[in-house]
């Protein structure tokens, strides 16, 4: 008898906790706990909210107790609990996966919860090319493994000024990160330069027009463009003639730490 | 002898008389033979003369021969069939005496023939006019016909008048027990947080809301079910009922989501509807009828606004 009551408020549990995570609600407050034993070191934490990974568009979280962080994002950053992701920066040495907020249609806030932290390396990327052209790129980040629920596979972007800028936090292990030279609007559907293999960690990498047609052509082969495998010659001499249109002698990719 | 009946309010004379003034001399004997306490009107007496002087005369004789006497006793006679104005007169007590049996008492003075009293009982012109006056002075004397529920008993009256206020006290009220509640919505107005819907109930019964929902057509945003601020019981009569929502969930158009801004911006274009499924009575409780009402999307702009997110992902699979 007692084993049937057990499981009939386990299952009256799971259905509340199904129910609360089902709300969608419309609102601008959001509520974040963050897990894991370095979550009381954290200073300073920025929610980054549909992918826009460009740091002017961060928010940054107030303290609201310990591991508990707030944002108010206004009455024009508004978002839905059922279309919206975020993921977190941590100061200067993580981040987190993607996850979609539970909306609490009581209170009215979007309710998120993050695991701190992956035990993988951070780097903060400096790209510059020559002559400066426009450069965007995309985050395809993967759920991490360590997290529990909630976690979803999601698109981050962003756009590099005048020819250089950086790409914040990233961390290879959990997410491709693909340089679109020549595009001035992010494009998550096409190709890039997949800049995992190919970044160094001791110093810079600097990579001629051509060096750049033999890298792309060497990922397309690898499978690693979002395509299968392939040596197609047409995608070389497309690379090559695109490349040299933008009048891109070099492109200097470093990481900073 | 009886005593005179009292006359009603309304009239001035308890007989008026038309004739022919070549019958004059006959109708003044009779006049004359009628006790003072009768009145009546008679248009050659110094009286009447005094009343209608400088009067419309059609005007007056419609209004005594029609209005203003119990009574008319008509003298046919040949002049009297031929003369312009006894024949209005005579039109007028005729079409009375349709409504009022009895209004006309004739008196025939010569061999006219008058189809219109060929089936009334009339009194021959031989009659002395003293025995006349008797005989008008004893129709105005008898009583007048009483209706039949007159002769009925106390106890029937009672027992009579007691089911006829048990008929209009509950008589509604059963007759109410068959019937249902009958809604419309007639506006539909929005703030922030809320909708507003005027909901007319005209039944005598009861109405409960069972659904809500706000349905967008052609606008970028997907139909959504709204919640009753309030109760869902809409009593007899003209309510403002409140209902809310806490998401708007935009539609993909053009292979993305739009946001609020763009949204915003096709407001004046389209319009929304609000539909409520009502259950018009409890005595049927599986069925419900779908009331609607569709405005323009501007009206409802302020909710719309609140609840639809400002930030849409740029790249949300569309």
């Amino acid at each position: 008898m007692l084993r049937y009551l057990r499981l009939a408020s386990a299952f009256f549990c799971v259905l509340l906790a199904a129910s609360a995570v089902q709300a969608q609600i419309t609102t601008s407050r959001v509520s974040v706990l963050v897990t894991g034993k370095r979550c009381g070191e954290l200073k300073k934490v920025f929610l980054v909210v549909n992918g826009e990974d460009v740091e002017d568009r961060w928010i940054r979280l107030e303290s609201a107790g310990t591991c508990r962080w707030t944002a108010d994002l206004g009455e024009e950053g508004s978002i839905s609990t059922k279309q919206s992701y975020f993921s977190l920066r941590f100061d200067d040495f993580a981040r987190t996966d993607c996850h979609r907020a539970a909306g609490n249609a009581e209170k009215l806030v979007a309710e998120l919860e993050f695991a701190c932290c992956a035990d993988t390396p951070l780097r903060n990327l400096r790209v510059k090319t020559e002559l400066p052209i426009p450069v965007t790129y995309v985050r395809d980040v993967r759920p991490s493994p360590t997290t529990r629920v909630g976690a979803i596979r999601c698109t981050e972007y962003g756009v590099l000024g005048a020819g250089s800028g950086a790409i914040a936090h990233t961390q290879f292990a959990s997410e491709d990160v693909f340089l679109q030279l020549g595009n001035a609007v992010p494009q998550p559907k096409l190709p890039g330069l997949l800049l995992d293999d190919i970044v160094v960690d001791d110093g810079k990498l600097v990579l001629t027009r051509d060096g750049l047609v033999y890298r792309l052509a060497v990922q397309r082969a690898q499978g690693k463009s979002r395509t299968p495998p392939t040596l197609s010659s047409n995608a070389i001499s497309v690379d090559s003639k695109k490349l040299s249109a933008l009048k891109l002698e070099r492109a200097e990719i470093e990481v900073l730490k | 002898m009886t005593t005179l009946p009292r006359l009603p309010k309304r009239f001035r004379y308890h007989v008026a008389f038309s004739y022919s003034s070549a019958d004059a001399g006959y109708v003044e004997r009779v006049s004359a033979a009628l006790p003072e306490e009768i009145k009546h009107f008679d248009y050659r007496t110094d009286e009447s003369k005094a009343e209608t002087w400088g009067r419309d005369l059609e005007k007056q004789l419609v209004h005594v021969y029609k209005n203003a006497a119990l009574f008319c006793v008509v003298f046919f006679s040949k002049d009297y069939v031929a003369n312009k104005w006894t024949q209005l007169e005579r039109k007028v007590a005729s079409r009375v005496a349709k409504r009022k049996p009895g209004y006309v008492l004739p008196v025939l003075l010569d061999d006219t023939e008058v189809p219109e009293i060929a089936n009334l009982v009339w009194i021959d012109g031989n009659v002395p006019p003293e025995e006349l006056a008797e005989l008008i002075d004893g129709a105005i004397r008898r009583p007048p016909p009483r209706p039949w529920w007159f002769y009925l008993s106390l106890e029937v009256k009672v027992v009579a008048a007691a089911v006829l206020l048990a008929l209009i006290l509950f008589a509604r009220p059963a007759v109410n027990l068959f019937r249902h509640s009958e809604t419309s919505i007639t506006d539909v107005t929005a703030t922030e947080q809320a909708i507003t819907a005027r909901i007319k109930n005209r039944g005598p019964k009861n109405a409960t809301l069972v659904g809500q929902r706000l349905k967008f057509g052609a606008l970028p945003i997907e139909d959504v079910e709204l919640h009753l601020a309030e109760s869902a019981t809409i009593a007899p009569g003209q309510h403002d009922v409140k209902m809310t929502a806490v998401h708007l969930e935009p539609k993909c158009r053009d292979g993305r989501l739009l946001n609020r801004a763009e949204i915003e911006a096709l407001f004046d274009q389209y319009t929304i509807t609000l539909e409520v499924d009502v259950r018009e009575s409890d005595d049927a409780p599986g069925q419900k009828t779908l009331r609607t009402k569709t405005v323009p999307a501007a009206n409802l702009k302020m909710f719309v606004r609140k609840w639809v997110p400002a930030r849409a992902p740029l790249f949300a699979p569309c």
